[in-house]
């Protein structure tokens, strides 16, 4: 796999994150991709399933195609997020959303429920990081939110979440010493 | 008693929560006579003020509420509402597991939160993809059975105002079945595209 990272990303703290992040990625020699969903705007998915049943592997909506296309074969995604209702922003959540033609619509069985296989042979690793929630309980959430959405875009039968999740706290010594083991994974 | 069903799919009135919100409007309605129903959707600018209860109704995206649906509720909240209102929440999705719909439930809570509204439980329904077939299922079908029992409590617990523990259902068929019936309709719908299965195995990305 390419040793490629995406950064998604919206708000000023957000695009600190991702500068950090970035750094600390092209010092070990990756391809930094990186998308300010102020500026880089998707529309989120309308639910047609076209992708899977009319035009397999593409959305209806054009303006995804470019985005897939440079991220589909990176070793990570990161959504980087204001905590939003326990969740991702809707700018950075759909270009979360906008992955559904890398699925294929049929089903399989990962850490014990029904999740869709993947039509590539790789899909890129999940990573988070969310920031300033309006309470402990919405950052809960987000923990476990950020778990299930790694099972789910997994390929894997078992998925291991243990640390995919950062809440950053403004510690830039923390985030580095976070991102740097998944970076240095082979 | 004023009633808000707010509607968070992006398939608006063509959706399997605008389904389940209709049946439990009509749940409601057999059985009491002082309430008046409001339908919204997330296309609407915003959630009308003397709302006593609101029904949030969606379908399950990434584990979570819908892109524009999201944006909706951001708005919605920048507006700081002082209202008082009572929130349940109704989330469904396509994988057979009910369970699957926790987390968006969790994010519903954490928006009525937010919004400082009391939030009163929530039902996640699992199989989705059955719901299209039920019309043509006669009410009393086993299948049907847990899923109608689960939306029967969840209209009683709304129209007596009680707070419930979030509930997770799904239809009353085994994994596989799901899986192949699932899967058939793929199919179907691949066909009626003009492709065949193989074609749904197409990956446009690496030719």
């Amino acid at each position: 796999m390419t040793k490629k990272i995406a950064l998604i990303f919206d708000t000023d703290k957000g695009e600190h994150i991702a500068n950090i992040t970035s750094s600390v990625a092209k010092n070990l020699n990756y391809e930094v991709l990186t998308f300010d969903a102020r500026t880089h705007v998707l529309k989120a998915c309308t639910g047609c399933f076209n992708c899977w049943v009319k035009t397999p592997g593409f959305c209806s909506q054009k303006d995804s195609h470019p985005y897939l296309k440079q991220i589909f074969d990176s070793k990570y995604i990161m959504y980087i997020s204001k905590i939003t209702f326990g969740g991702f922003s809707s700018n950075v959540k759909a270009h979360m959303e906008r992955m559904e033609p890398l699925s294929h619509p049929f089903f399989t069985k990962r850490n014990g429920e029904m999740h869709h296989i993947s039509r590539y042979k790789s899909k890129p690793h999940f990573l988070s990081v969310g920031f300033d929630a309006f309470s402990q309980k919405a950052e809960d959430t987000f923990l476990e939110l950020t778990k299930r959405n790694c099972i789910n875009c997994s390929i894997n039968k078992k998925t291991n979440v243990t640390n995919n999740t950062l809440i950053y706290k403004d510690s830039d010594e923390n985030l580095t010493s976070w991102i740097k083991p998944f970076l240095e994974a082979e | 008693m004023k009633i808000t069903l707010l509607n968070g799919s992006p398939r608006l009135n063509n959706s399997t929560t605008k389904k389940l919100l209709s049946y439990i409007k009509s749940n409601i309605e057999a059985k009491s006579t002082d309430s008046t129903f409001t339908e919204i959707t997330w296309k609407d600018s915003s959630i009308p003020e003397d709302t006593d209860i609101l029904i949030i109704g969606s379908p399950l995206y990434y584990d979570s509420l819908p892109g524009f649906f999201l944006g909706f509720l951001e708005n919605y909240i920048t507006t700081k509402p002082h209202k008082e209102m009572k929130v349940y929440g109704l989330i469904n999705c396509g994988f057979y597991e009910g369970t699957q719909n926790k987390t968006g439930l969790m994010i519903m809570e954490s928006f009525a939160e937010e919004a400082g509204f009391s939030w009163c439980g929530g039902l996640g329904i699992g199989g989705g993809g059955l719901f299209p077939a039920f019309e043509y299922i006669p009410d009393f079908t086993p299948i049907k059975k847990p899923v109608l029992k689960a939306l029967e409590d969840f209209s009683e617990n709304i129209r007596l105002n009680k707070t419930m523990v979030n509930t997770y259902t799904q239809p009353n068929c085994t994994w596989t079945l799901y899986k192949l019936g699932g899967e058939a309709s793929w199919k179907q719908n691949a066909k009626a595209n003009g492709l065949t299965t193989k074609d749904l195995y197409a990956t446009p990305l690496l030719d």
